[in-house]
């Protein structure tokens, strides 16, 4: 079981990247928060973004190997991103939300895994 | 024997004609590159034989899509059709040359 | 062609997915559905459901090899060749399995399997005749009902297509990412185009990877010049020198009877350590130049080489070279047939590849929808006047019914004819198929007569309800139910209850969100009606007034 808390960790780790990367544009940031990003705001969600998903990549190699790893994470990416625009769709206030759930719950699993 | 009323020379340049030349080059023609481009190589990649025969078939579908994309980028459907023979005939000879 | 590169790709990038999409869309929805390929075989075989499902256990082979030898050598004496099958992830059952000898003039034989019971005395000797998943598996590209090359002609030919439409639609998303999280619902055609692009773009990596190499599998078949030229069109020779232990030899005549398999597993053991044993093969039984071969269980590696271990059955001795490590060639070619067939997916991820085949469908559904929806827009005025639709409207529109609405519900036919089919009747592994295709030809007859939003809703309904009652259909005709099947831990059985009643509550969602479309519309016309009349009558009221 331990590979599959650590996939979900990671799922939830893509997803907050993923939502962050979102928000960096100015019109989801205006569509969850109800007001226009500061340029400094929107990069600094920009490198945040990519910088969890560069940190998922490196643990889901860690504890798979390459070859699988690199393959889990592109399929965890795929299904991350349908999530976030699903979210974005239909509940794009609570995006924010999910995310911070999603950050504490991603490294609750990895702790404890 | 001619359709007196037909004008041949518009019915050539119109539109759905170009579009099915080019789609034809783009299959034919393109097939053509791919095979004698994936031919070649297997002859001059320095590996063994097996080797490069697998490399070359790999690589083959790529020379396919990009003769395609060729097909539909240039000016006019002649030039696409003139590009991708002129092509598979320099590698047929290099083909015949090398072996 | 057009003014700008740019136009020119996005005009071959329309026409080129479009031509192909009904066929590709069969394509990818049976290789998707084929990521669950043992699965379905193993749901549409209830003679198996209890008392058969078990583990592998290292402690159990010798005494697995010696039942199973002496099982073969009972039933199968004069069988062109033995099978010994473990219990693997996906097929957590011990079988033994033979080939009978070919009819004249044919390749190969029949195959026989029987699944040893639990108890390690029985044996289920009478499971139905399915093609099972391997029907999904075969049809996405062999397709049916014609000769298989014919069939990987046309599907190469779409696939190359597909690959065009996927390069062209990169070239020409230049607003790739500033696009990549917009979905606008409920406008219409903006909302197909915008489904199909977050379709596309979310699982391109997917895409690309298992278009190229679904080329690649067949490319002996479509690309074989570089062995024209390097070996003189000699594929033979070619073949051997790919994969030198795959040397067949022919039995020589001479009877010596063949040594007890598990004397042999302790130098497999020696070799191989604690890698599982998934087959042992047993070929020219009972001559001289028999042939016992091991071949391991890959797990997750990522490869789709079978090395065996390849022992002369009549003195025992290792005849298989020592496998070197392969060039880089052979592993990138291995590596990527193996991302194709996914063999090494575990659970998780293989639910990740399933995903990502499902999403590859809906680019291509939405594709086709989006051309109808638009085709049709520029049809609306001359519709209105009271003018047919055109031919070509009409086509687009049956053939979207036909295979978007229809191929879930084949598939339901399908499974349904599995289990209601009499066990006992002739053929019925191809009238199970046949099934699958009537309903196909069926649902085409309805788009025949009507392509109407009423129509969407009566397929996705039915479809909807069939998928949903798959967890009662397998209560009524398995010894297992879903709730025993889930508490037996046979997570393969209960899992595909599971799917399909979501896939069921999925089409219903679907089937409401078509209703809610057409009332929308409906109310729409039904307003602008009525507000037309008003209209006149006022005009009517007031001529006559100032006449």
């Amino acid at each position: 079981m331990i590979s599959n808390s650590i996939t979900l960790s990671l799922l939830n780790f893509s997803y907050l990247a993923f939502g962050s990367l979102a928000l960096a544009m100015f019109s989801h940031f205006r569509g969850a928060f109800n007001r226009s990003p500061s340029p400094a705001q929107s990069k600094l969600l920009y490198w945040f973004g990519w910088g969890v998903l560069a940190v998922s990549y490196y643990i889901g190699i860690l504890y798979q190997g390459f070859a699988y790893g690199s393959i889990l994470f592109t399929g965890l990416i795929s299904l991350a991103g349908l999530l976030v625009i699903l979210t974005l769709s239909y509940r794009a206030h609570h995006l924010p939300h999910f995310m911070a759930g999603s950050g504490v719950f991603g490294t609750l699993l990895l702790i404890f895994a | 024997m001619v359709l007196p009323n037909l004008n041949w020379r518009a019915f050539i340049r119109s539109q759905p004609i170009n579009i099915m030349s080019r789609s034809f080059a783009a299959i034919f023609a393109g097939y053509l590159v791919a095979a004698t481009g994936s031919g070649l190589l297997a002859l001059i990649i320095p590996l063994p034989a097996s080797q490069s025969v697998l490399i070359a078939m790999m690589l083959s579908f790529s020379f396919y899509v990009a003769a395609a994309i060729w097909a539909f980028s240039v000016g006019t459907s002649r030039q696409a059709w003139r590009d991708l023979l002129l092509i598979s005939a320099i590698l047929y000879i290099f083909i015949l040359w090398v072996s | 062609m057009k003014e700008t590169f740019f136009r020119s790709m996005t005009w071959l990038h329309t026409w080129v997915g479009l031509l192909v999409c009904w066929v590709l869309l069969l394509v990818f929805f049976a290789g998707t559905v084929s990521y669950y390929r043992y699965e379905i075989s193993l749901w549409t075989k209830p003679e198996i459901h209890s008392d058969v499902f078990q583990n592998y256990q290292t402690e159990n082979l010798t005494h697995q090899l010696r039942e199973g030898q002496a099982y073969l050598s009972q039933h199968a004496e004069n069988a062109k060749d033995w099978r010994i099958n473990f219990p693997t992830e996906r097929k957590p059952y011990l079988s033994y399995s033979w080939q009978t000898q070919p009819e004249a003039g044919k390749r190969r034989g029949q195959f026989i399997e029987h699944i040893a019971h639990v108890n390690g005395q029985d044996m289920v000797t009478d499971v139905r005749n399915s093609r099972g998943g391997n029907f999904f598996y075969r049809l996405h590209f062999d397709l049916h009902y014609m000769p298989a090359k014919i069939a990987r002609w046309i599907v190469g030919f779409c696939t190359m297509f597909m690959l065009l439409a996927l390069i062209s639609g990169i070239v020409i998303h230049k607003r790739i990412f500033k696009d990549f999280f917009s979905f606008r619902r409920n406008k219409g055609g903006r909302s197909w185009l915008d489904a199909h692009n977050i379709s596309s773009v979310l699982a391109l990596p997917y895409h690309l990877m298992i278009t190229y190499t679904g080329l690649i599998t067949l490319m002996l078949m479509y690309m074989p010049w570089g062995v024209m030229t390097a070996y003189d069109g000699d594929t033979r020779a070619f073949r051997a020198e790919l994969k030198p232990g795959r040397e067949q030899v022919a039995a020589s005549g001479t009877p010596a009877p063949l040594i007890q398999l598990s004397e042999l597993l302790p130098t497999v053991k020696a070799s191989w350590g604690d890698t599982p044993i998934k087959q042992v093969v047993i070929s020219n039984i009972n001559d001289e130049n028999s042939r016992i071969s091991f071949y391991k269980n890959t797990g997750q590696s990522v490869t789709d080489l079978r090395i065996p271990l390849i022992f002369s059955g009549a003195s025992g001795e290792l005849v298989s070279k020592a496998s070197s490590a392969p060039s880089a060639a052979n592993a990138t070619h291995d590596t990527l047939m193996s991302l194709h067939t996914a063999r090494f997916a575990e659970p998780v991820l293989r639910f990740f590849f399933f995903i990502c085949g499902f999403m590859g469908c809906a680019m291509i559904a939405t594709g086709t929808l989006l051309w109808a929806v638009k085709i049709r827009q520029k049809q609306q005025k001359l519709i209105k006047q009271g003018n047919k639709p055109s031919l070509g409207l009409r086509l687009v529109e049956g053939l979207n019914l036909t295979f978007i609405a229809g191929l879930p519900l084949a598939t339901c036919a399908f499974f349904y004819a599995n289990r209601l089919l009499p066990t006992q009747m002739a053929d019925r592994a191809q009238w199970e198929i046949h099934s699958f295709f009537a309903v196909i030809c069926l649902t085409a007859v309805l788009a025949f007569f009507d392509r109407s939003l009423t129509s969407w809703r009566r397929v996705l309904g039915l479809s909807a309800v069939a998928f949903m009652a798959i967890p009662l259909l397998n209560w009524g005709t398995s010894s297992q139910h879903l709730f025993q099947n889930m508490a037996s831990q046979q997570w393969a059985l209960a899992g595909f209850d599971i799917l399909s009643f979501l896939i069921g509550i999925a089409l219903w969602f679907a089937r409401k969100k078509l209703a809610q479309t057409h009332t929308k519309t409906s109310n729409r016309v039904a307003a602008s009606t009525a507000w037309a009349k008003k209209g006149k009558r006022v005009s009517t009221a007031s001529t006559k007034e100032g006449a």
